[in-house]
């Protein structure tokens, strides 16, 4: 299956085209560049195929109202884009299968096409997918888990919430994560009601409530969290059950429904966005946590796994080019490696991207981050 | 490849006749450097470390090196020239092997007043040259007979002291490269070009 996107006048994005989005994209850009933009873009139309597959399963299962509409102005809210619906913005979603049928869904002139009736998904197409979008807010969470009782009722935007999701969702399901390169140990206890997050030191013993831990263990846990909890311990039958169940149960017809299939046959897919999942991380832990990270996903994962995400390091776009000689050396860097053929790295600037992937060897070029430093100790040797 | 700019170009654009000297440096040595000086000269040096743009010619190719640059600055029409993006120089051999575009930027920010978007500049003037000279029909069709045509980003890496390794260390990727990165560049290879980026000791070599 080959997903493509194109984007146009969407905020910073004037006109970015993405044939194949591959196993794992990395993008890299100035601040305000596009990455977030581009990533939230990709999250939400993924959700609304996932939509759009859920209803043709319906559809097809003789479920003939469709529990729910598609409200892009509600959802435009959710990304931070309903200021970029004044500039026309056009967004094509494309998914393309081997047998050459194509399922395309373009918001165009502020109007969703592409998921109507006459567009459900054949039998044969039918995918199953849990996306997870891993914000920078991700660091507000050991607050929150601590003191989210006091503030019923708060809302710190939609993306912190659904990243604070997933983070619970992984926490009930993984007790404990030993985050080795860290050097500790992430621990969920339960105390009568309350839950209780907890580092612990392995070399250095000591045990911390998660909330007083380092910022980069406060950033760097949810991503390894919820790596772990997606690639391998995702109960894909008793999610897609429950959303049948809340749908099914929306419809007076309930008695209609004749399953065409059941999730056995069903692909299933996982998409992981992450925002600079290096922050706040010295620069070899940054390298430590792409091993693990990338370990998680693609080699030790029992979930298919599709990885998108944001980095402003040097340190982990130098580091994808290890991974990927360790994949052509048939090694593994601490559990990790890339296959060339799956990656894609992304530089944004001026609205458009341009492909960092160097075509005659297989290495990313990595002189867009260089940059910086080349021009520090130009300025230095000038004084 | 000079007539083609001096005359074709010029015809071509309905521009006055080309009055300009010293703009070209024909060369069959095995090894050359070519820099971009601050004056807009261009110089071409044997020695290695005194240039940008680093050339290996083991078949000692006759080649000739244009500085388009000097060339579309000494033409005396300035609605022509104004917002015209150039690239640095053009180079062609005898045969019917190569001919490149290049763009060489030694990295001064201090000169150029800005730090960033000095890569994104440079392949726009590959652009905008390439849109420029393929707009003459003799031009294409003189470029059809190449075999290998090119746009090159030569870009010159910096040092930092001898006590630290920042530069060193960040850089070290194309040492491993040395024939320059070939990067996708959709704009650039709709005109029948590779677009090809070189960084510090990358070079290009020239072959029969």
């Amino acid at each position: 299956m080959k997903e493509s996107i194109h984007i146009k006048n969407l905020g910073p994005i004037k006109d970015i085209f993405i044939d194949d989005i591959k196993s794992i994209t990395v993008l890299i850009g100035e601040s305000g560049s596009g990455k977030s933009t581009l990533m939230k873009a990709i999250a939400l139309f993924r959700w609304i195929y996932k939509m759009h597959n859920i209803r043709s399963y319906l559809k097809r299962s003789k479920v003939s109202k469709s529990p729910f509409r598609f409200r892009m102005d509600t959802y435009f809210k959710n990304c931070g884009f309903e200021q970029y619906l004044k500039y026309s913005p056009e967004i094509i979603y494309t998914v393309e299968f081997p047998n050459k049928q194509k399922y395309a869904i373009k918001f165009a002139n502020n109007k969703l096409s592409g998921t109507s009736d006459n567009d459900l998904v054949q039998l044969t197409d039918l995918q199953y997918s849990k996306l997870s979008f891993i914000s920078e807010t991700r660091n507000i969470i050991p607050l929150w888990a601590d003191k989210g009782a006091s503030l019923a009722g708060g809302y710190l935007g939609f993306y912190f919430h659904e990243v604070y999701n997933d983070f619970v969702l992984a926490s009930e399901s993984l007790k404990e994560l030993d985050v080795t390169y860290l050097d500790l140990k992430f621990a969920v206890k339960k105390l009568q009601s309350e839950k209780k997050y907890l580092i612990q030191g392995k070399t250095d013993k000591y045990e911390i409530d998660f909330k007083n831990s380092s910022s980069g263990t406060q950033n760097a846990i949810p991503v390894s969290l919820i790596a772990e909890h997606f690639s391998n311990h995702f109960d894909f039958e008793e999610a897609f059950n429950r959303t049948l169940l809340k749908f099914l149960s929306q419809t007076d017809r309930i008695t209609d429904f004749k399953p065409v299939k059941n999730l056995g046959e069903i692909q299933k897919k996982l998409y992981i966005h992450i925002e600079e999942p290096e922050l706040s991380l010295y620069p070899d832990a940054q390298c430590e946590l792409l091993n693990d990270l990338i370990s998680k996903c693609f080699v030790k994962n029992t979930n298919r796994i599709n990885l998108i995400f944001s980095t402003h390091s040097p340190y982990i776009i130098n580091h994808l080019n290890l991974l990927i000689k360790a994949n052509d050396s048939d090694m593994l860097i601490n559990g990790a490696k890339i296959s060339f053929e799956d990656l894609a790295v992304y530089q944004i600037e001026g609205g458009r991207i341009e492909n960092l992937i160097v075509q005659n060897q297989r290495i990313v070029n990595t002189n867009p981050l260089s940059d910086t430093i080349n021009s520090i100790y130009d300025q230095f040797a000038q004084m | 490849m000079e007539g083609l700019l001096t005359n074709n170009l010029v015809a071509h654009y309905n521009l006055p006749a080309a009055t300009i000297t010293n703009w070209l440096i024909k060369t069959k040595e095995i090894y050359f450097e070519i820099e971009d000086t601050n004056t807009g000269e261009i110089a071409l040096h044997t020695n290695r470390g005194l240039g940008m743009g680093k050339f290996s010619n083991l078949d000692a190719l006759n080649v000739t090196i244009i500085n388009y640059d000097k060339f579309i600055t000494s033409i005396q029409d300035e609605p022509f020239k104004n917002g015209r993006k150039r690239c640095d120089i053009l180079l062609d051999s005898n045969n019917n092997r190569y001919f490149i575009l290049g763009e060489i930027k030694d990295r001064n920010i201090l000169k150029k007043h800005t730090r960033i978007n000095v890569n994104k500049g440079a392949k726009e003037q590959l652009l905008s040259s390439l849109q420029t000279i393929l707009a003459v029909p003799e031009i294409v069709t003189y470029s059809t007979q190449k075999a290998i045509k090119r746009c090159c980003y030569f870009n010159k890496q910096s040092t930092s002291p001898a006590t630290l390794t920042a530069t060193t260390a960040f850089n070290r990727l194309s040492n491993f490269y040395p024939d320059g990165y070939k990067m996708n560049k959709p704009d650039i290879e709709a005109f029948g070009f590779d677009f090809y980026e070189y960084t510090g000791q990358q070079t290009m070599t020239l072959t029969n």
